[in-house]
């Protein structure tokens, strides 16, 4: 089903192919929107100012459309893995045996700016989209890359989306204190 | 005529000298009062958390039928206007800056109020955390602070004060999942002091401005329900009073159609309670407030003498001839009574011993009063009272005489077949707060995520230094037991102000800037950390190594300051801290954890405050079962019979027996003040019993002595039946028992103590 309509998509992204950005951005995101549900591996790589190397995790990076987005880190060598599910507005983080915490965005919109760019990319809501970021694209269907600068000022100055088609590969986040974050997102896991 | 004055002088002096001690008397609405004299630590504990602790200060607030956004504009509003206010100590509502203050001093203190290891080897340890916390999600948390705090010093504070997880948010404010704006204020009143916070409430009202919404303010809370409480007690007494003293003033007024002769049926009462409340300040120096209110309700007896003296006089007879005929019956009924409410004075409770003494007082003044007072200020006009024709059937009663220990016997199957709690256990069955507004605190109660006041650790010290060193000895004990999950965490006064000596050693343990510089020089060696990253962090501990230590002076303006208080109190025998425990599910390890510190006691609120009510109970009914047997021996010893003694004994317990069965038919677990009623079923009904007993073999003067005692039990039925409809649960309880077993003793005594009906008829 998923592959037809990627197909779908292709075709109709072909017969438009000099359509305007907002066209074309429309149309990623309507094939976007057609993927309900995501499953992948993914590899992180943080460069931090105050580290002198980049740190890096994997793990497995799950939506559920239209608003549930989960990330798992891979146990570490100590354990230590963590757990990071966005449902409905709420952020619930679990790591090591401790407590859950939880937020809600609302609250902590500089989050919410991370996670709502992700989320709303997948789930192909170009309104929220929109509402919450300026939208540059550049490249076509088959490799696109959207640059989100967020329209409130915050933890983060812009993040980089780029994806083929009906698939997100790898989102980079620039943050307003010169920190930096690679997420290289693989095939469908399953 | 010289004896008439004289009598009239005295009891004219009597009563001023009762109404000078009144007059300077006390009123004491200290709960204290109704706890054991020697109480257990639990109980003191209980009581003093109740008067001045955290959970007595606490309101919440929330506002509703608007939408949310709206709801929490007016909210932040209300809160805005709130906390300039002085009677306000903290007004919290979700917002931020609510907790600025207090993240400020945290952060400012946070080398004094946390234990910190900067050797090599811990800031090694602290390091790679942080680099493990800045490679996860929450990384841009902690990258924050890695620069002035790589030990995570304000995150253990802050884990601390967040243990509970918070009310659920919405729209910048607390918000519940139904849209209701939630708020938290805690009152500078504390549970003692209802004037303050009545006072506090009415700035909330005040203050809430819904600008032409439909939006409602909802306040509730311990100090809303005593103020509540107070103003449904006071307007319901005053009302209902009022009512019963029209309506036993009616009856009066119907039956000896003189008003002059109702007014002085209200002498021997009013003498009777000034003489009560005086005995009572004459033996404990101040009455109770629940004295003054029950008191003069059991003495509402008294009301009966005027009615047995008037009623049994015929017309030309004169009272004087009256009482002498009915002065031993009179006598033996007060000394009956005495004898049932004595038992009270032997109570370990100084409020029970209180309403004794008061009750014994006012009755001996009452009936002294009616014996010697009342034929002196009515004579010489009196003209008596026209006599009652009862109807006929009531001459045939005896024939149906078996109906009582029939009804007894029903009564007793259907107490032996109840099922549910013959008592209430529960000390919310004495609370005067209506179920509805109870169910509204438990609702606002979950929004707000609150929980109910469960278990806590005590201890006592002399002075407030050595407390706060228990309470960290105390937490270092039971850190081992969180660990094994015994329980999920604690709070303590010392996490707010650590003790002089715990502030001086984290002190001396923070090395100084060259060693500390060496250490963490070490601990980055084989870290991947950029040089020089930690500059603040070695400017915030050669800061914290010359900082004075935190007073408590220094947490005033934040919402830790009201903690601290609530946690850590000041009483006249010495300073009590408290650690309130979550989670508990392993009491007998934290028992066991905190016995090698001297005086610390483990306490579960809930159990005491029902143990607590039991006691009562127990006490109540041990007393009362004291007062009967009392009761039996003064009358076996005055009618020296005891086929009489069984027949007066027989229709009283049989109409305690039915009234306690119609209790329970109701549906209700008895509470201490049905007890009490009862108490008064007993001393009322034994008047009845007593006068009827009497004419049993005279029948001569039976008329008007049924007439009499119908006219008693009507002013009785009247007033306590008015205090029946009464929505406080004291009130109610006290009344109906009353109205229904009086006026079943009396139909109980004329069935079984009248004469056959062929002697009657002869």
């Amino acid at each position: 089903m998923r592959f037809i309509l990627a197909c779908l998509v292709m075709l109709l992204a072909i017969s438009g192919a000099q359509a305007a950005d907002a066209t074309a951005l429309d149309a990623i995101l309507t094939g976007l929107g057609q993927v309900r549900h995501v499953e992948a591996r993914y590899v992180e790589r943080r460069f931090l100012r105050v580290l002198r190397v980049p740190l890096e995790t994997r793990g497995v990076l799950r939506f559920d459309a239209p608003d549930r987005l989960e990330k798992a880190s891979d146990l570490a060598a100590d354990g230590a893995g963590e757990r990071i599910v966005v449902a409905a507005g709420v952020l619930t983080l679990e790591r090591g045996a401790g407590p859950p915490v939880v937020l809600a965005l609302r609250e902590h919109p500089e989050i919410g700016v991370l996670v709502e760019s992700v989320r709303a990319m997948l789930a192909g809501d170009g309104g929220a989209l929109r509402r919450d970021f300026a939208v540059d694209l550049a490249g076509d269907l088959t490799g696109w890359q959207v640059v989100l600068t967020p329209r409130v000022k915050g933890l983060v100055r812009w993040l980089r989306v780029d994806g083929a088609a009906a698939r997100l590969t790898r989102i980079e986040t620039q943050e307003n204190d010169g920190d930096r974050a690679e997420l290289t997102i693989g095939e469908d896991a399953r | 005529m010289r004896s008439r004055l004289f009598v009239i002088a005295v009891w004219l002096c009597g009563m001023a000298a009762a109404a000078a001690i009144v007059a300077r008397l006390g009123i004491d609405t200290d709960m204290s009062a109704f706890l054991p004299r020697d109480p257990a630590p639990a109980q003191r504990v209980l009581v003093d958390q109740l008067r001045e602790g955290v959970v007595s200060r606490l309101v919440l607030v929330a506002i509703e039928g608007v939408p949310a956004a709206e709801a929490a504009a007016i909210d932040r509003k209300l809160a805005e206007s709130l906390r300039g206010d002085a009677d306000f100590v903290t007004v919290e509502n979700g917002e931020e800056s609510g907790f600025a203050r207090d993240r400020d001093f945290l952060w400012a203190n946070r080398y004094a109020l946390t234990d910190g290891d900067f050797t090599r080897a811990g800031l090694h340890a602290a390091l790679q955390r942080d680099l493990a916390a800045l490679g996860s999600a929450a990384g841009f948390l902690v990258k924050q602070t890695l620069d002035a705090d790589p030990t995570g010093a304000m995150q253990h504070l802050l884990g601390r004060q967040l243990g509970e997880s918070g009310p659920a948010r919405g729209e910048g404010v607390w918000m519940s999942e139904n849209g209701r704006a939630l708020m938290l204020v805690r009152l500078l009143a504390a549970g003692s002091d209802l004037d303050g916070a009545e006072r506090a409430l009415g700035k909330i009202q005040a203050a809430f401005a819904p600008g032409g919404s439909a939006a409602r303010l909802i306040v509730t809370g311990p100090p809303v329900f005593a103020v509540a409480a107070r103003a449904r007690i006071k307007s319901d007494a005053t009302r209902l009073s009022a009512l019963a003293s029209l309506l036993v003033a009616a009856a009066l007024l119907a039956a000896y159609r003189s008003p002059r002769v109702l007014v002085l049926s209200f002498v021997p009462v009013v003498s009777g309670a000034l003489a009560g409340v005086a005995a009572v300040g004459l033996v404990f120096q101040k009455v109770h407030g629940i004295t003054l209110g029950f008191g003069a309700t059991l003495i509402g007896e008294a009301v009966d003498y005027a009615v047995y003296l008037f009623s049994q006089t015929p017309p030309g007879g004169s009272p004087d001839g009256t009482l002498k005929r009915i002065w031993p019956t009179l006598k033996l009924g007060v000394l009956t009574s005495i004898c049932g409410f004595s038992a009270m004075l032997l109570s370990r409770f100084d409020g029970f011993a209180q309403l004794g003494l008061f009750t014994i007082a006012g009755l001996t003044a009452a009936v002294c009063v009616t014996r010697f007072v009342l034929p002196c200020l009515i004579a010489p006009g009196f003209a008596g009272v026209r006599e009652w024709r009862l109807p006929a059937f009531v001459s045939q009663a005896p024939r149906i005489r078996l109906a009582v220990p029939l009804l007894a016997l029903l009564a007793l199957a259907v107490l032996a077949m109840g099922r549910n709690a013959f008592w209430a256990g529960d000390l919310s069955s004495l609370s005067p707060v209506p179920p509805e507004m109870q169910t509204l605190d438990r609702s606002l109660r979950a929004d707000m995520r609150a929980p109910d006041a469960g278990h806590l650790v005590v201890v006592r010290r002399a002075d407030a230094e050595t407390a706060l060193q228990a309470a960290e000895a105390l937490a270092g004990k039971l850190d081992p037991a969180i660990q094994a999950h015994a329980l999920a965490g604690l709070d303590s006064p010392a996490f707010y102000l650590p003790s002089r000596a715990t502030q001086r050693a984290r002190q001396a343990s923070l090395p100084a800037p060259a060693a500390l510089l060496a250490a963490l020089d070490a601990a980055l060696e084989t870290l991947p950390f950029q040089p020089d990253v930690f500059a603040p962090f070695l400017a915030a501990i050669a800061d914290a190594r010359a900082r004075p230590p935190i007073t408590r002076a220094d947490l005033d303006g934040t919402s830790l300051s009201l903690r601290l208080d609530s946690l850590l109190l000041h009483q006249a025998e010495g300073w009590t801290a408290s650690l309130p425990l979550r989670g508990l599910t392993a009491p007998a390890v934290v028992a066991h954890a905190i016995a090698d510190i001297p005086g610390a006691v483990l306490i579960d609120l809930k159990a005491e405050s029902d143990s607590l009510l039991r006691v009562y109970l127990r006490e109540g009914v041990s007393l009362a079962a004291l007062g009967a047997a009392a009761i039996c021996l003064l009358l076996l010893a005055s009618l020296r019979s005891l086929a009489r003694l069984a027949a007066i004994v027989t229709p009283l317990a049989a109409s305690v027996a039915v009234t306690l069965a119609i209790l329970r038919l109701g549906g209700h677990a008895l509470s201490i003040f049905n007890l009490f009623g009862l108490l008064l079923v007993v001393a009322i009904g034994s008047n009845y019993c007593l006068f009827l007993e009497r004419h049993r073999t005279d029948p001569a003067g039976l008329p008007r002595v049924r007439a009499s005692l119908l006219l008693a039990n009507i002013c009785t039925v009247a007033g306590f039946g008015v205090l029946a409809i009464s929505a406080t649960p004291v009130l109610h309880d006290l009344g109906l028992p009353v109205a229904i077993g009086t006026c079943l003793s009396l139909v109980f005594a004329t069935l079984m103590l009248s004469p056959p009906p062929s002697a009657h008829a002869a």
